[in-house]
């Protein structure tokens, strides 16, 4: 009986460190759970740019909720680049991989940015103040894809 | 020695500020964020400018005429050959190359920036009019090819002026603000570039229709 409980506590201890080591059951995943991240992140973004841009009319409470999905989405791309997911759908470069002190730094900037755009949007109504956190935002993406994305 | 109008001021201004339009497209460019917007304005400005250029090159005044400086393959070897020779006043053949692949790289590279995106939120008047794929690739080779060569020809036009200056003792850069060149008693007055007010006030009017052309795109 000893024995059994010690072997299940054995392979139930492979599986979850496993499963922390690999946030995705196939690298594949990974590529996919990126992608779409991103493509929810560029949506939300734009809904934000609109409105800042007066394109579309301001809602505080609209921004507020644009930002959340962002801020939660970054925290979340930081563990979606595992070692074995550079692969040839991926827009990633390499040097994601290669680089990794480096691409871990932008990453969270853009974490950071995003967060602080959050703050922002539940803090203020000013367009313009709104506009500069939000150009902060951008440009975090925007040194992350000069750097590790192609084209 | 006396002066001689060779650039008249259309072509100055045209010069100086599509100089100013490229340096601040690559600037915000690099900047990024909600520098992009200026990046987009900069981009306009450049476009309109190349299309005035063009048609000033048609009916301007005669060193800023493409068939005063324009030669083909078999003129550029005649000129390459007899260096030495007095230059013309205007673009001699070599520096009308560099014009026209100045204005060909920067009608390029503005017109691919009207189809591109940078993926976060700037996306160019005319990208919605193609495919997401092609509106990437032209995006990438927005940035990284036309792109690229631009700083290729910044520095070759840089240089040329620096060895017209150090080794052929000309200075190229004075003419084009003044709009004067110094030369020889004995030339005719006649060979002076036309720079008289109703000259400028046509080229006010080309560069109106190029900028409202250009509006009427961005537009669309």
């Amino acid at each position: 009986m000893k024995r059994i409980f010690m072997t299940l506590a054995a392979l139930s201890a492979m599986v979850f460190s496993a499963s922390a080591a690999a946030q995705f059951q196939k690298p594949a995943d990974a590529v996919k759970y990126r992608q779409g991240a991103y493509a929810v992140i560029s949506v939300h973004t734009q809904r934000i740019s609109a409105m800042l841009k007066g394109e579309t009319p301001f809602d505080k409470a609209a921004v507020e909720a644009n930002a959340a999905v962002i801020e939660s989405l970054a925290k979340q791309l930081t563990t979606a680049f595992p070692a074995d997911s550079n692969l040839a759908n991926s827009k990633a470069k390499p040097e994601v991989w290669e680089d990794k002190v480096h691409f871990k730094s932008k990453m969270d900037d853009f974490v950071a940015a995003a967060a602080k755009f959050s703050a922002s949007a539940r803090s203020t109504t000013d367009v313009n103040t709104l506009k500069t956190s939000f150009g902060g935002l951008t440009q975090s993406c925007k040194a992350c894809h000069d750097d590790y994305r192609t084209r | 020695m006396k002066r001689l109008r060779v650039w008249d001021l259309p072509t100055r201004i045209f010069h100086w500020v599509i100089a100013f339009f490229v340096f601040g497209a690559l600037v915000t460019q690099y900047m990024g964020g909600s520098a992009m917007d200026w990046h987009f304005r900069f981009g306009y400005g450049a476009l309109a400018l190349v299309i005035f250029r063009l048609i000033w090159g048609v009916v301007g005044p005669r060193y800023a005429r493409f068939s005063s400086f324009v030669r083909g393959p078999g003129g550029l070897l005649a000129y390459w050959r007899s260096a030495r020779r007095a230059a013309p006043l205007g673009h001699n053949p070599l520096g009308g190359l560099s014009v026209l692949s100045m204005l060909a790289l920067v009608a390029v590279q503005t017109g691919t920036g009207l189809f591109s995106n940078d993926d976060i939120d700037a996306q160019g008047p005319l990208a919605k009019f193609v495919d997401d794929a092609w509106s990437g690739r032209i995006s990438g080779f927005h940035a990284h090819v036309s792109g690229t060569l631009i700083y290729g020809l910044i520095a070759l036009h840089v240089l040329a002026i620096v060895y017209y200056r150090w080794r052929k003792k000309q200075d190229l850069v004075g003419p084009m603000l003044s709009g004067d060149k110094w030369v020889d008693e004995a030339l005719p007055a006649e060979l002076a570039a036309q720079d008289t007010p109703g000259v400028r006030l046509l080229a006010l009017s080309i560069a109106a229709l190029s900028a409202g052309a250009v509006w009427l795109v961005v537009r669309l």
